[in-house]
């Protein structure tokens, strides 16, 4: 009987049900399964309305539309060309850049492609890259700087850590150590993937569309600079706020939301009035559909912890496994396999307990585990089902995330080269700490 | 009907507009409050954090207007657009049917939150935070059924990825 | 099935769940408690929902969790109703039964509170009096009537953030004070960011593990009193530890290098004015009723008098 409802619920899917249907479907049965009143989704889906940084997702996002909506694209474009196109596949590092700083300010709430993603393909696709490396590089690149700092994610493992280090004998782990040890990790993914865009595209060459490359202009830079003043100190506003203590998170989208209107519309007047509310309700109806997915994903989650799965999931692996190596690769497919189910924050919130006290039975630092931890969550964003940056990037450019994720293929690979670098050399994240 | 359905349209995006404007407003005065005044009000956060459950959902009533949801369509690439009618029919039924069970479970504990008059944050009752959840459900449920009408009747707006 | 949000491997959680095994096997396995720590059920509003629908049956959580049930619990935080924790026992062992049985008529079952030790306040700059603090950015949490009430009685203006956001806000310093019980402010490691703690008992705190009447009223009467015996005596052993690791805490946090600043007698009369007037209010809006606030002072009295 479930198994045939659960078989119902997999053709449903294939067959094109909404997202949000079958995860509901999903948890409804398992909660029924439990004997639990249905009342529990009501519970769960409100609990959206439980979280602090959330609210940067429709900030965001609306500041993103409005950005794509005025002509910034065209102004960041001439300015990135004018500071790198001199270099080879100088607009993919220009995009690789942006993107990782844009996600480590936004803490990963995947609006680094509404935001970034509406100007960086249009650019890239002017400066002649192929259309389908260009979304396979802005849709992986939107998770990009999830090492960084201030991303929440880390925040979050460390916050968890701390919690267990009373009880666990364990070094510290200070969230300053998480950071410094995000740092050479989230470089080196930054550098393997300039250097595949670099080597995917040289092929271009040969076939007869060069990408061509800008001569370095003073002069230009210095226009193209100008022209970009009004926008240029955002990043500036973003940064400077939050080191300075002045703003949390979710505050620098609400001043990004704000500033980006009042340029837009008052100083570069490029966006009327009056297409102002027809272009937040827009971009709201993206956000409804995130929110809603991330609203059921909590009450399958819930369902999940309930039922007590990940527990009896991960009692089985352990019962198999003796050395670190081989728990480290195991880590590995088991978090990949959940960044591919989960949301970021719910596996967070699941496995750090979970797992923390087993790695450091097989002597691992936590630390170290923070890093490998949230490199596997960045991967688990452009994996299906459950990929944040899928279905932004399907919402954003109108692509079919099946197209999308065919795209993010070869920088996936990349992105998990970097992975097992990181995993199985422990030095990249801890020389600048222990 | 029509008329119905204009108004109904009117009223949701009259709101998520508003309530985007008034989250980024609130967030930018409790910003300035702290740092300048070196204070700030207690009923704003929680205002800010309902504030995105509303948003959620009345952006996902008004992307279920013509269908536009995230979605996994395998089937619909590899079968030819004849045979699409047979997919949504059973799709937008199974939808209908698991937005109306929510909001059906939904409205029960909402009013039994009515009852039991729990205040969410300073006086605003926590019923009438939660009751955009019913409320959305119910509308996607009845935005699916009259989906499937359409089908029938050959007027279904094509199964489609998410256009923004 | 019992929700909590202390993590799992703490001293709270583990006590529960060996005092689970021993249910199990004393009832031959038709009592079985099973623990979700670490909060993965959600915050206390969240929980309490689950447990209306009868997803969880309790919960263990901060006193202030269960007010709603019998308002005369938060009688223990009365803010500097005490100066020492001789003085709490001597109030607790009096009135826990009291709190118990309270819990009891509003739909509580529950079986000892466990000690949560005195909240501080910890700053950057030294707090003496009242206006040093009110000179911080003081942080309360959001969501949390109460401590904003307090906060409103002693006249001043905090900055509301989330539990999560504390941490960052204090590297930042859009926040550089708190109050907030030693073995929080360790765990957290709030205390690295501050430099001082004011020796002041502000508040006393504590949780319990509250099991709702509808569930528990469903197992045996037999079971029932099995389900007591362990759990009381777990309990009272978990308070006495809970103790402990209270008063080690606040050694702890001077280890790390946090300055202890004591209020002056003169600005310690004016904190106390400003408590009684916020106890005042408690009374007037009906969280606390005069008759339990008589009674703990009744008992300060006499035990103030015996020393
Ligand atoms: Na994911
Ligand atoms: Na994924």
């Amino acid at each position: 009987m479930i198994t045939i409802a659960i078989l119902l619920l997999i053709l449903l899917a294939l067959m094109g049900a909404p997202l949000y249907a079958i995860i509901l479907g999903a948890a409804a049965l398992g909660f029924y399964t439990l004997d639990i009143e249905l009342a529990v989704l009501h519970i769960d889906i409100y609990q959206l309305s439980n979280s602090v940084v959330l609210m940067a997702l429709p900030l965001f996002t609306f500041a993103g539309f409005l950005l794509s909506e005025s002509k910034t694209a065209d102004r960041m474009l001439r300015l990135s060309q004018a500071a790198f196109g001199w270099m080879p596949g100088g607009m993919a590092f220009v995009s690789l850049i942006a993107c990782a700083f844009f996600t480590a300010l936004t803490g990963g709430s995947g609006v680094t492609i509404v935001a970034l993603g509406a100007l960086l393909l249009p650019a890239l696709v002017k400066g002649n890259y192929p259309e389908r490396f260009s979304l396979g590089l802005v849709t992986s690149s939107g998770s990009l700087g999830l090492l960084l700092v201030p991303s929440v994610p880390l925040l979050i493992y460390g916050i968890i850590a701390q919690q267990m280090s009373q009880q666990l004998d364990m070094p510290p782990v200070e969230i300053v150590d998480l950071y410094l040890a995000g740092l050479v990790p989230a470089l080196l993914m930054i550098v393997l993937l300039y250097g595949y865009c670099v080597w995917a595209t040289r092929g271009a060459a040969k076939a007869g569309h060069p990408i061509p490359r800008q001569p370095f202009d003073f002069r230009e830079l210095v226009d193209a600079l100008w022209e970009a003043r009004w926008e240029l100190p955002l990043p500036i506003v973003v940064l400077g706020g939050i080191f300075s203590g002045f703003l949390v998170v979710s505050e620098a989208a609400a001043v990004t939301a704000l500033y980006v209107l009042v340029a837009e519309v008052f100083l570069y007047k490029e966006i009327t009035l009056r297409k102002l509310p027809a272009i937040m309700r827009d971009s709201m109806i993206m956000v409804g559909g995130i929110l809603l997915i991330l609203a059921v994903a909590l009450a399958f989650t819930d369902y999940l912890v309930y039922a007590g799965v990940p527990e009896k999931l991960f009692t089985l692996i352990q019962t198999h496994v003796e050395s670190k190596i081989a728990f480290l690769i195991l880590l590995n497919i088991l978090l990949l396999l959940l960044g591919a189910l989960l949301d970021i924050f719910a596996a967070l919130v699941i496995m750090v307990p979970l797992i923390l006290p087993v790695a450091l039975r097989y002597g691992i630092d936590p630390v170290h585990l923070g890093v490998i931890f949230v490199a596997n969550m960045q991967i688990g964003y452009i994996t299906p089902p459950v990929g944040m940056n899928l279905f932004i990037a399907s919402y954003r450019f109108k692509k079919r995330v099946t197209e999308l994720f065919a795209s993010t293929i070869p920088f996936m690979l990349v992105l998990i080269v970097a992975l097992l670098m990181i995993t199985y050399i422990p030095q990249l994240s801890l020389w600048l700490v222990r | 009907m029509t008329a119905l359905l204009r108004w109904l349209h009117r009223i949701e995006d009259g709101l998520i507009v508003a309530v985007l404007l008034f989250m980024i407003l609130l967030a930018v005065a409790q910003i300035v409050l702290r740092n300048f005044f070196g204070t700030s009000l207690v009923w704003i956060e929680p205002l800010l954090q309902n504030a995105v459950l509303w948003i959620g959902l009345l952006g996902a009533m008004i992307a279920s207007r013509k269908d536009e949801h995230i979605r996994i369509d395998v089937a619909s690439t590899l079968l030819p657009e004849k045979y699409h009618p047979f997919l949504t029919i059973g799709v937008d039924l199974f939808t209908a049917f698991i937005c109306g069970l929510v909001a059906w479970y939904s409205v029960g504990f909402v009013i039994e939150e009515y009852e039991y008059a729990t205040p969410a944050f300073a006086e605003v009752p926590s019923w009438l935070l939660q009751a955009i959840i019913p409320v959305g459900f119910t509308v996607m449920a009845v935005r699916y059924v009259l989906l499937f009408l359409m089908a029938l009747v050959g007027k279904r707006p094509r199964m489609q990825e998410p256009v923004a | 099935k019992i929700s909590t949000l202390y993590p799992d491997g703490t001293t709270i959680v583990t006590g529960l769940k060996d005092a689970g095994k021993e249910i199990a096997e004393k009832t031959e396995g038709r009592v079985k408690l099973k623990i979700y720590p670490g909060g993965v059920m959600g915050d206390d509003r969240a929980v309490e929902r689950k447990i209306r629908i009868g997803q969880l049956h309790g919960q263990i959580a901060q006193g202030g969790a269960f007010a709603s049930a019998y308002k005369d619990s938060q009688i223990l935080n009365v803010p500097l109703a005490f100066n020492n924790y001789e003085e709490v026992d001597a109030v607790r062992a009096e009135l826990d039964p009291e709190i118990q049985k309270g819990l009891e008529a509003g739909g509580w079952v529950s079986f000892g509170l466990i000690d949560g030790g005195f909240a501080y306040v910890m700053s950057e700059n030294p707090v003496r009096s009242l206006d040093d603090l009110r000179d911080q950015k003081l942080w309360l949490p959001a969501n949390d009537e109460a401590s904003a009430k307090a906060a409103k009685a002693f006249e001043l203006s905090p900055i509301m953030l989330n539990i999560g956001a504390v941490l960052t806000s204090l590297q930042t310093g859009a926040i550089n004070a708190f109050a907030a019980p030693p073995v929080a402010a360790l765990t957290l490691q709030w205390y690295s960011r501050v430099n001082n703690v004011t020796d002041m008992p502000l508040l006393y705190t504590f949780g319990l593990l509250g099991i709702h009447k509808k569930y528990f009223g469903r197992l045996s009467a037999e079971d029932q009193k099995t389900v007591h015996e362990v759990l009381e005596a777990t309990f009272a052993k978990l308070d006495a530890e809970s103790r402990k690791e209270n008063l080690s805490a606040f050694q702890a946090v001077q280890q790390q290098g946090l300055t202890v600043v004591k209020p002056t007698d003169e600005q310690f009369k004016e904190w106390k004015t400003y408590a009684d007037r916020a106890t005042a209010e408690l009374v007037e809006e009906g969280e606390i009723s005069q008759a339990m606030l008589d009674r703990l002072n009744a008992i300060l009295a006499k035990q103030r008098e015996g020393q």
